[in-house]
């Protein structure tokens, strides 16, 4: 188990700037997921980890051993590429020997290991198969146990799921977490999908720009995004505009709302922030049967009043939008009742699950 | 649908026949001894010449040591063989900077490789001899290799940049990350990927080299007779219709015959034993732009 420590990394391509100053400390036996959109510098951070660039400056050590003067093929890492590139005049078992016979293995006595590591991924028998007699799963499949066979101090993991379709997505997700964890392996992933990243990683890391926008467990990234464009990212969430009143009250334009108190000395009174609810928090009650709803007075506890704007129905979960007095509040339910546009609804905004960011995060630049 | 392969019959039938008819008066006439116009077929064939003249006849005469053509068709294969290998690996990786990367004067460089194939042979065998005098490498199997060098190996550049483009860079740096050098990596990796356009070259290489007849006999001085240089000595000397020019151009086509067999055998072959021709291997779109 090896600690990846990045220090103060930067990368241009031609004069154009990928990462800027980076540092980031990577735990020994993490699964750690770095989460941005394409551009933004993760895979460029994933090649200069793996030796296949050279930062301009800044550091990379391996348990506080620098292994910039190493090349690739002497960092010991085991690499899964976007595209699974399986060796194509190779068999599964010739590919996934291929890094134990460049460490001197003869093919005979890489087998049995090789056996191992295919029963691990579950292609047991398919040893004399070439990779175009696979499917993509498989291959990838083949990749991964390329990867692990040669014993890596660090396993790196290139959108190792995007070219696969969603049933499979979801058999590979638990595969490479198994692996991963009966290994023990180090692992620095790279993905735009933020469910991917949220299922697989111990720790994880939201990217914009070449710069780490925020750092955390999946939870804290959820939970309390440091950013308007975190949260976005992150997606199914609100950001509302408010001001803040006190440490736990926000005013906005349905109203106070009763938050999550934030920190005095970052936030203070009267201050322009946004009020990040997840979707999925927001909670529906039916209606108050009254007849004067216009002047439906303000409830306690965060309740609102809301009509529904629309509702799509999608697989176990609803998915409305909700006109709380000219704010629209996108609203995610469970299916067992479905509430049809024009419905008046009471929404109950729980004050735990409110989190405040600073408004000036929206005009994020690197 | 029946019509269909009707037709695609008739077109297979005629593209054969058009390939193979030149041949069959050239047969005729290798083995005939008298034939005039207007007959369709030979008045005597080359077996009932036989001890009617002091000399030998057709084959016979090709087959005697007096003709040349045992030493011409060595040297003529000599030659290929040595220009195939040297101009495949000049061009090796020439070609691969020319897929991989970009650099200034780039497409000054590819206009450079096309111009002995655009310039007349001529120009450039005097120009070469002109300074081969110079070295002294005239009448030299050296001189005619390196002569011969110049219109095989843009061919070669051509050929294995495009095998260059169709490798994903990807199988190399994965190659890399499992612990390959640099060796390993154009050992196990690049040279098996690439070797259909690898093969390509040295074929075309060699069929090129065992055509060229100007640039030989330039640097050559009538030392050094290859097959091409035969043929235009029989053709200078006697009707084109010669008997034994007949059969001297029909030795001529044997090379690019065996070769157009070998690379279908090859083809086959790669396909049972799944060394998948890189031009078919589908290689996935990287993405664009640094990322």
């Amino acid at each position: 188990m090896t600690r990846v420590h990045i220090e103060g990394v930067s990368k241009s391509y031609d004069a154009h700037p990928v990462l800027h100053a980076m540092d980031l400390l990577v735990d020994a036996g993490c699964f750690f997921t770095l989460l941005g959109p394409s551009g933004c510098g993760k895979t460029t951070l994933l090649r200069l980890i793996a030796g296949l660039l050279d930062p301009d400056a800044g550091d990379i050590r391996f348990d506080g051993e620098s292994v910039l003067s190493r090349p690739p093929e002497a960092r010991n890492i085991g690499m899964v590429f976007q595209q699974h590139v399986l060796f194509p005049h190779m068999t599964v078992e010739e590919n996934v020997a291929f890094g134990l016979r460049m460490r001197g293995t003869g093919i005979r006595d890489a087998r049995p290991k090789v056996n191992d590591v295919l029963e691990m991924v579950q292609l047991s028998g398919y040893n004399r198969r070439f990779p175009r007699q696979l499917s993509g799963g498989q291959q990838q499949r083949v990749a991964l146990a390329r990867a692990v066979v040669i014993d890596p101090v660090l396993l790196l993991l290139d959108e190792p799921l995007s070219n696969l379709d969603a049933r499979l997505r979801d058999d590979m997700r638990a595969l490479l977490r198994t692996v991963q964890r009966s290994l023990g392996i180090t692992t620095i992933c790279v993905t735009h999908d933020q469910t991917e990243a949220i299922e697989l990683s111990d720790r994880m890391a939201v990217m914009f720009d070449g710069k780490i926008a925020q750092e955390g467990s999946p939870a804290e990234l959820f939970e309390q995004p440091v950013s308007a464009m975190v949260a976005e990212f992150l997606g199914s969430t609100n950001l509302i505009p408010a001001r803040l009143l006190d440490s736990s009250h926000a005013e906005t334009a349905f109203g106070a709302v009763h938050v999550r108190s934030c920190p005095d000395q970052l936030y203070a009174a009267k201050q322009d922030v946004l009020l990040n609810i997840r979707c999925e928090h927001i909670a529906i009650l039916p209606a108050i049967e009254d007849a004067d709803a216009p002047s439906l007075p303000r409830l306690a506890g965060n309740h609102v009043a809301a009509e529904v704007v629309s509702s799509v129905y999608r697989g176990g979960l609803v998915f409305y939008r909700m006109n709380v007095d000219g704010t629209v509040l996108s609203v995610i339910d469970r299916s067992d009742r479905q509430f049809v546009p024009g419905a008046r609804v009471v929404l109950r905004i729980p004050p735990e699950h409110v989190s405040v960011i600073r408004d000036d995060e929206r005009t994020f630049s690197p | 649908m029946k019509r269909q392969q009707y037709f695609g019959q008739i077109a297979l039938v005629l593209a054969a026949a058009l390939f193979a008819l030149p041949f069959i008066p050239l047969i005729l006439a290798s083995f005939s001894f008298r034939w005039h116009w207007p007959d369709v077929l030979p008045s005597m064939w080359m077996w009932e010449a036989r001890g009617t003249t002091p000399f030998p006849v057709g084959w016979d005469y090709l087959f005697s040591p007096v003709s040349g053509l045992g030493p011409a068709f060595a040297n003529t294969v000599g030659i290929g063989v040595a220009t195939a290998f040297l101009a495949t690996l000049i061009a090796l990786p020439a070609a691969r900077v020319l897929a991989r990367y970009n650099f200034p004067g780039k497409e000054a460089v590819e206009f450079f490789l096309l111009v002995p194939v655009i310039v007349p042979q001529i120009a450039v065998g005097i120009g070469m001899l002109m300074l081969f005098i110079r070295l002294g490498i005239t009448r030299s199997y050296v001189g005619i290799v390196l002569a011969h060098l110049v219109p095989t190996v843009p061919y070669a550049v051509r050929i294995l940049t495009s095998s260059f483009q169709n490798l994903d860079i990807a199988y190399e740096e994965q190659a890399r990350t499992l612990g390959a050098d640099r060796i390993s990596v154009l050992r196990y990796v690049v040279l098996p990927l690439i070797m259909p356009g690898l093969l390509t070259a040295l074929f075309f290489g060699f069929l090129i080299s065992s055509n060229v007849f100007l640039l030989t006999f330039l640097i050559s001085g009538g030392r050094i007779e290859t097959l091409p240089t035969l043929l235009f000595q029989f053709i200078e000397s006697g009707a084109p219709l010669d008997s034994t020019t007949a059969g001297l151009v029909l030795i001529v086509s044997i090379p690019g015959l065996v070769f157009l067999l070998l690379s279908d055998l090859l083809a086959r072959d790669g396909r049972s034993i799944g060394r998948t021709p890189v031009a078919s291997v589908t290689v996935p779109q990287r993405p664009g732009g640094p990322e």
